[in-house]
């Protein structure tokens, strides 16, 4: 009985591990990484504009009304 | 573009002799419209992704604060002229690559890293070398 009850757990073990491993594949990285993105594209697209803000304004100051 | 571009150096180059190069540029300036002034910032901004190939012309600028362009021609062995213009779009949450179709493309990782890295340059080096302006401060490069 015992003998039984020790492979019982080892299969049970096993097909934890199986379980476990697979949900740690199927960790949703790519959802965190979606959100990074956002974060990243948006930071950087704020950047951008307003350098190009700076570069409208300098073209009036510094260029068209020298 | 490139017409304009030839007159904006002509203008600077035909100002008179003994004038101080500051003066220089601020008349030479002034009297160039914004036109002109975004087509000499994109003599720089066609550099900053490294060297022209031969026979090779490239315009990269900023337009207005939502939108870059990238120009380049060339010809090919038949003499045959080809071009590729892409525009930017800068949005309010991402910037978007507009190719010919047109087709659509979210910039990201490298792509987006190495355009705002490309941006940034070309407001550095336009504030120096187009408006004699330091770039964070805004006051006359002495």
């Amino acid at each position: 009985m015992s003998e039984m009850i020790d492979n019982a757990r080892d299969d049970v073990m096993a097909a934890f591990d199986t379980v476990g491993a697979f949900e740690y594949e199927q960790t949703p990285m790519p959802e965190i990484q979606d959100d990074t993105q956002e974060q990243q594209s948006s930071s950087e697209a704020s950047r951008v504009r307003d350098i190009g803000k700076f570069l409208s304004r300098a073209r009036i100051e510094y260029g068209l009304a020298a | 573009m490139t017409e304009t571009l030839s007159r904006a150096k002509s203008l600077i180059a035909s100002l008179g002799r003994g004038v101080s190069s500051r003066l220089l540029k601020k008349r030479a300036l002034k009297e160039l419209s914004e036109r002109e002034l975004i087509a000499l910032e994109s003599t720089i901004g066609g550099q900053l992704f490294g060297p022209v190939a031969k026979g090779h012309r490239r315009e990269f600028f900023n337009l207005d604060p939502s939108t870059w362009l990238w120009h380049e021609e060339w010809l090919d062995a038949a003499k045959k002229r080809h071009t590729q213009t892409i525009r930017y779009e800068v949005r309010d949450d991402k910037i978007i690559k507009v190719l010919p179709g047109p087709r659509y493309h979210e910039l990201e990782g490298d792509e987006l890293a190495n355009f705002t890295l490309a941006a940034h340059v070309y407001f550095e080096r336009t504030m120096r070398e187009v408006y004699g302006r330091d770039p964070k401060t805004g006051q006359k490069i002495a």
